[in-house]
């Protein structure tokens, strides 16, 4: 056959040229050329050849294409008459085309004889088609020989449908070849040869015109960007010869039986130049055309798998479109479900009138005219042994082209339908549970249980359940009037506070800090007023600064300061920003850190670190700092200005900080992509400063201004920060740890890694070489940096309440800031109009708002005397206030200390005696004081426990509130006492808690024995985590013993935290 | 045709729940925690109000006092410079890097002294993860945007993030704030309401607004009128009057008595756990000697203990009342 012939010579051609990947091509090729390849190479039919090229592909899928639909709708159009005919005509028809066959199979290598069977009873189709296209007019002629060929290729199509069975033998290599050659013996004794000659005469005839389409196709191939507006125009004038390249791309769905309906239509003339049209268009970019065809191969090759496990789609020819080599692998890989589909009858599919038909004709055929081919293969069929160990060694074999990633989604798939199966029953096993017999109720024998609501008729008096009163009904009625706040006044003699003041704090830089603020106060209300009256407020920031650059050296307070503008009088920024050290210089707290973290830093600038600065015992080690690494770890709880000192000496020194911190993505890769150039090189230069710098930016450019530093010249160095190092979230910032080690490694710039968790397990080894510990500033002098500041902001306030609110807020002092900002500029005092306290007239007229801490810490709703949920540890703090100004220990006041002393000993049998001996003796009521508060902290620890209702805590919390209050009115008698003391609550983890309790039966056992010992372990593992890379060694056995889910190594590390804070305090000192 | 639109707003709101209909738009028109609504209000107004978290508990406008200062804070721009979230919405730590941090960057012109705002509700279920992302964010952005945090409980929001903001705690609402908008609500529906109803409302409604205001109108679309008995059928709980009475019996160290009422609550089906709760709330309100209330609080308290490990028969129950009894007996 010479179309073959072109064909493969043609495919090889392409191959030398072909650009896309050799697998996929050739696993999504499904044209006969490819078929054909064994051909070359007999005796491996799987050998994958380089495929054709997009554009070949394409031609000759759509001529199969054509093939295809034509066929199909001749099936439609003449089945009446090819039903008449059949008989007499299709058993000469067949054996004269089993012989044609077999004559021109004959010249190739024989165990592809039946390949080339199929092969020809489909090409002359396409010859055939190919005709009766372009001569229009030769109708009748056509006809005839199209029905001829219609009655082959529908005896050939029966095999078709049973080509999986067929293809089966050859996949199995040679020994089945012995089987194919059978099979040909037999095509031969059916009449092969008759059937050649009747080919021959046809296909003398298309010969011609094929030749010359393959030689275009050639030329097409070999230089396809010349040839394709030439093709177009080639294709648009012959018709007939492009004619089947037009539906290439519907092939498969026409395929479907499904698609049927679909298939009437595009039969029709009008609607072929409608999809030719199409094709033009999609030739032009021929490989985002193969993409998606190629895709859709693959996962229309996956999903076939369960579709073909039900009888019903088994009727579908779904293997018919892929009766290509190329497709083979995966083709066969269906196949070899179908043994269960062949010895199934098929059952017509219910939904398509016109898929019933042909399969019923394409039953009938292979049950007469290729009788004697296609029962065979029935009853072969059986015969592959459904042996499932062979089946699945086969299948493996088969798959083993198929990609890796489709396997494991396949394999995923499939154990997620087991998985699904096995746990989720679709129809459960218990629908329901048959209720029981009710539960039998205990009849208590009391005279009249059941007496009617005695009072519910009754009408309750008001007052009698809730607070309400008659008032409050007769308020509701009057209406609320919103009271305004006036804004804070400007106060005129701040500096006589604060030299008030300066006399009270010793030892702190009062001035210092005041004059600071005021610079800072002013050129943040200038900015602001600035802007509020001219657009063009940096010219006006200009002007003064040079008033004020003199102004404060002279130290002359005579001006007054610039009013903040009328529309935004809190101005714009955070007291956080606001306030912040920007230089070395206006550090006030905190200093040893800070001037520690700056020698590592100059070292890094090349300068000499000034050691008279440096404290003794840290000039020893600074000198090796800088040289020797280039990390320093910056160690210290939340908001004790970690991340503040780097930025003041960053600008300080002129270095720029190239920050990573939580909120950005860590992922390991990415951050040293983006660190590289950093790192790796000495300098960057800074980008040309963006016109509008921020305020803060301003600040600083005119500080340095003052300085007459020209550090403009030099070249900005960077500096590597990293925030939150301590935090990792596992999922989100793989690699993120070997990042940092790898930046530690390699960098040649000072990175600064800031943490607040000293036992973080992946940060140890960088801990271990220079480490800064950063404490919370101490609450006196915060104190009074607050108290200036708060003058600074017009809203003097106590120096107590300052302390107490730093204290409150477990000495966080940004927490603080912000709290004082919420309050000073929400009009301090004033902002309640019932201002319950007289105000009080300070020193030099001033006042001094009050409110602060009772705004914070009392419950503004409902009057507590103790803060709502009730902190036992504040309480014992608070105890001896309370027991001081308690009435009822008044007379015996002195001997309350060993009272309190007496109160371990006390049984509640004791205190029941004592009650009722004397009711009024001081230790009896102390004594019963010290009962409800132990029953309180019960209530509330064992709710802590459990919690497993909202609502229960929120009961108990009120139960021992309510409890400690009354039994501090009624026991003790104190009415007013002060609760104003704070501390930070020591925290204490109990790691046995962690564990299941059912081992230790006492309580005791385990604050003694259990508790130290874990804690010993924890705490060796700690040190031995540095040294080692696993570092939890022990912990396995001990979290195998935890209840929570949540328990992690964070629970160990808090356990061997307890003598933690002390080792800190020494390491800094 | 503006008439016909009207009528369609009112219609429209008629069918919403009365916590929609009645949420405060105004600061002067929230209920409670006076002192710090007050001084929210002047931020308001003048702006510049830093991060703050709202803790406190169910009903008593947390997200309503943050919604209302971004409303009047922000006006028209609202929809542009407010980002919410709250639980509903997914806030992981992608969304954290990626949502949130795209809002603070993105330029809204606002007047001077006014920031966007990222309002995060129920901020006390966001994963520690998202919370940690947030820490840095919320500090380098703040020269634009603030954040606005509600919250149940304060400790389940990191230290890092509560060290960023100031804490403004909410309390549960006293009997007579609930009480003053219940009434104005009743004289907006006019509904027909008497005393006696209204202060089982309020006893129902535990401080709690939202719950309040839900049982109004369960009782007023349920019955109409707002009594007493009313009340009590929609909201089904042991009835505090026969607690009340049972205390008394209890006090007057008469034991059957104070039986006959507890069987009778046990028989109606009541979880021990909501009758326990019942009668501490009465007792706190008995009109006994205060010792002797102490005393009765202890006992109520350690009933309650055993009811939540586990005990929570008529048994345990029934030896409250022996105990207060005993309690009773002894003065």
């Amino acid at each position: 056959m010479t179309d073959v012939n072109c064909f493969t010579s043609e495919h090889t051609t392409t191959t030398t040229t072909t650009t896309t990947t050799a697998a996929a091509a050739v696993a999504t090729t499904p044209t006969t050329p490819v078929k054909n390849e064994p051909a070359c190479t007999p005796t491996s039919p799987f050998v994958l050849r380089a495929p054709p090229s997009a554009k070949s592909k394409l031609i000759l899928q759509n001529m199969e294409e054509v093939l295809n639909t034509v066929k199909k709708q001749h099936r439609e159009k003449h089945k009446r008459k090819r039903e008449e005919k059949r008989r007499a005509a299709m058993l000469a028809e067949a054996e004269a085309e089993v012989q044609a066959s077999h004559v021109t199979a004959g010249e190739k290598p024989q165990p592809l004889r039946e390949k080339t069977v199929r092969e020809n009873g489909r090409k002359p189709t396409a010859k055939e088609e190919e005709k009766s296209m372009t001569p229009v007019s030769k109708a009748k002629n056509v006809f005839e020989l199209m029905m001829n060929a219609r009655k082959s290729s529908l005896g050939t199509n029966a095999q078709g449908q049973h080509s999986p069975e067929q293809q089966q033998p050859e996949l199995s290599a040679t020994p089945l070849s012995q089987r194919k050659q059978l099979l040909q013996e037999w095509n031969e004794r059916k009449g092969g040869t008759k059937r050649r000659l009747a080919d021959d005469a046809r296909g003398e005839y298309i010969e011609t015109q094929l030749d010359q389409r393959a030689k275009r196709l050639k030329k097409m191939l070999t230089q396809p960007e010349l040839v394709k507006e030439e093709q177009q125009q080639q294709q648009q004038q012959q018709l007939s010869n492009s004619a089947p390249a037009k539906r290439g791309r519907g092939r498969p769905r026409t395929r479907r039986p499904s698609a049927d309906a679909e298939q009437v239509e595009l039969a029709s003339p009008t609607k072929k130049r409608d999809s030719l049209l199409g094709y033009f268009a999609k030739v032009e970019s021929p490989k985002i055309v193969e993409t998606p065809k190629r895709r859709g191969r693959n996962s229309k090759a996956l999903q076939a798998t369960p579709v073909q496990e039900t009888p019903a789609e088994t009727a579908t020819p779904t293997g018919r479109p892929r009766r290509s080599c190329t497709g083979k692998a995966r083709y066969d890989y269906d196949l070899e479900r179908s043994p269960t589909k062949a010895k199934q009858p098929e059952p017509p599919p219910p939904s398509a009138d016109d898929s019933i038909e042909i399969i019923e004709l394409d039953n009938s055929n292979s049950a007469l005219t290729p009788k004697k081919l296609a029962p065979l293969f029935m009853k072969q069929l059986p015969k592959p042994s459904p042996d499932p160990s062979v089946l699945l060694a086969r299948q493996a074999f088969l798959q083993s082209g198929v990609p890796e990633k489709l396997k494991q989604e396949a394999s995923r798939q499939k154990s997620f339908e087991q998985y699904y199966e096995e746990h989720y029953e679709l129809f459960p096993k218990i629908a329901h549970v048959a209720s029981g017999t009710p539960a039998t109720e205990l009849k208590l024998k009391l005279k009249e249980l059941n007496c009617t609501l005695p009072a519910t008729a009754r009408k309750p008096s008001l007052g009698s359940i809730t607070n309400c009163t008659q008032a409050d009904f007769a308020a509701a009625a009057t209406k609320r009037m919103p009271h305004s706040v006036p804004a804070l006044p400007q106060l005129e003699n701040k500096r006589a506070l604060v030299k008030h003041w300066k006399t009270d704090f010793d030892r702190f830089p009062t001035f210092k800090c005041y004059n600071q603020m005021r610079e800072k106060y002013r050129h943040f209300s200038a900015i602001d007023a600035a802007q509020e009256s001219q657009p063009m407020g940096e010219s006006f920031v200009v002007t003064r600064r040079t008033r004020r650059s003199l102004e404060t050296q002279q130290l002359s307070a005579s001006e007054p300061d610039a009013k903040p503008p009328a529309m935004a009088p809190n101005g714009e920024l955070l007291f956080t920003e606001k306030y912040k050290p920007l230089m070395f210089d206006q550090v006030l707290v905190n200093l040893t850190p800070v001037q520690q973290l700056r020698d590592f830093l100059a070292s890094w600038r090349g300068e000499l670190p000034n050691s008279e600065d440096s404290q003794l015992d840290f000039s020893l080690d600074s000198s090796s700092l800088g040289a020797s690494c280039n990390t320093m770890v910056l160690l210290g709880p939340c908001s004790s200005g970690k991340t503040n000192a780097v930025f003041a000496l960053a600008n300080d020194m002129n270095f720029n900080v190239l920050e990573i911190n939580a909120g950005m993505k860590r992922k390991g890769k990415k951050l040293l992509q983006e660190l590289q150039e950093a790192t790796q090189s000495h300098q960057i230069r800074k980008e040309a400063k963006a016109g509008a710098a921020a305020p803060t930016q301003q600040l600083l450019q005119k500080l340095n201004g003052q300085k007459g530093k020209k550090q403009e010249e030099e070249v900005r160095k960077s500096l590597i920060l990293i925030e939150d190092a301590d935090i990792v979230f596992e999922n989100m910032d793989a690699g993120f740890t070997d990042a940092i080690y790898a930046l530690a490694a390699s960098s040649k710039r000072p990175v600064i890694i800031v943490a607040s968790d000293a036992n973080c397990a992946h940060l140890q080894r960088l801990m271990q070489q220079n480490i800064v510990y950063f404490h919370a500033p101490n609450a006196l002098n915060i104190s009074r940096f607050l108290a200036v500041l708060s003058l600074m902001e017009n809203c003097p306030l106590a120096l107590n309440d300052l302390i107490s609110l730093y204290l409150f807020n477990k000495q966080n002092l940004r927490k603080t800031l912000m709290e004082l900002q919420f309050f000073v500029q929400s009009g301090g005092d004033a902002a309640v109009s019932s201002a319950s306290k007289s105000p009080v007239k300070s020193l030099e007229g001033i006042y001094i708002h009050q409110r602060l801490f009772d705004f914070y810490t009392q419950a503004q709703n409902v009057q507590h005397c103790i803060p709502y949920p009730v902190d036992f540890a504040l309480l014992r703090l608070n105890l001896s206030e309370i027991l001081r100004s308690s009435a009822r220990l008044q007379p015996s006041q002195a001997s309350v200390p060993s009272k309190q002393a007496k109160r371990k000993s006390r049984s509640p049998k004791k205190t029941w005696l004592n009650k009722s001996e004397e009711q009024q003796t001081p230790l009896a009521s102390l004594a019963s004081f010290y009962e409800q508060l132990s029953t309180a902290t019960q209530l509330t620890v064992c709710l802590a426990q459990e919690a497993p209702d909202r609502l229960r805590p929120q009961l108990a919390e009120q139960l021992a509130h309510s409890l400690v209050e009354c039994a501090i009115k009624t026991e003790l008698g104190a009415q007013q006492y002060a609760y104003t003391l704070f501390d930070k609550p020591l925290e204490r983890h109990n790691l046995s808690e962690q564990l299941v309790s059912c081992s230790l039966r006492s309580s005791s056992a385990r604050a003694l024995d259990y508790e130290p010992a874990l804690r010993a372990i924890c705490r060796s593992e700690q040190q031995r985590a540095g040294l080692e890379r696993r570092s939890t060694r022990f912990y396995h056995y001990l979290r195998n013993h935890a209840t929570g889910n949540s328990f992690s190594t964070e629970h160990f590390d808090v356990a061997c935290n307890v003598l933690q804070e002390s080792n800190c305090q020494h390491a800094a000192t | 045709m503006p008439e016909e639109t009207e009528v369609a707003i009112v219609d429209k709101r008629n069918n919403l729940p009365w916590i929609e209909k009645y949420r405060p738009v105004k600061f002067d028109e929230i209920v409670g925690n006076e002192d710090t609504v007050a001084r929210l209000s002047v931020f308001s107004t003048q702006g510049n109000s830093p991060n703050i978290i709202i803790a406190g508990p169910p009903g008593v406008g947390k997200t309503t006092t943050i919604q209302c200062l971004a409303r009047i804070l922000l006006g028209d721009s609202y929809k542009d410079a407010v980002l919410e979230l709250n639980a509903s919405n997914e806030r992981g730590i992608d969304v954290v890097r990626n949502k949130i941090k795209m809002f603070a960057q993105q330029k809204v012109t606002l007047p001077k002294g006014r920031h966007k705002i990222v309002i995060l509700d129920e901020a006390d279920s966001m994963t520690e993860g998202a919370q940690q992302s947030l820490r840095r964010t919320m500090e380098i952005y703040s020269n634009t945007t603030r954040f606005a945090l509600a919250c149940n409980t304060s400790e389940k929001i990191i230290e890092p993030i509560q060290s960023r903001c100031a804490m403004l705690r909410f309390t549960k609402l006293s009997d007579a704030q609930v009480l003053a908008k219940l009434i104005e609500v009743c004289q907006l529906e006019k509904l027909k309401y008497d005393e006696d109803g209204l202060e089982a409302i309020v006893f129902t409604a535990q401080g709690d607004m939202r719950q309040g205001l839900n049982n109004l109108q369960s009782t007023a679309q349920g019955f109409g009128d707002i009594t007493g008995a009313n009340v009590f059928k929609v909201c089904d709980e042991p009835h505090p009057m026969l607690l009340q009475d049972m205390l008394q019996h209890c006090a007057a160290n008469d034991i059957h008595k104070a039986y006959k009422i507890l069987a009778k609550l046990w028989r109606l089906g009541y979880a021990p756990e909501d009758i326990i709760g019942n009668i501490f709330r009465v007792c706190k309100r008995l009109n006994v000697d205060e010792h002797k209330k102490l005393n009765f609080i202890r006992e109520i308290g350690i009933t309650h203990m055993k009811i939540v490990d586990g005990c929570n028969s008529l048994l345990q129950l029934t030896s409250l009342l022996a105990r207060l009894c005993i309690i009773a007996e002894a003065n």
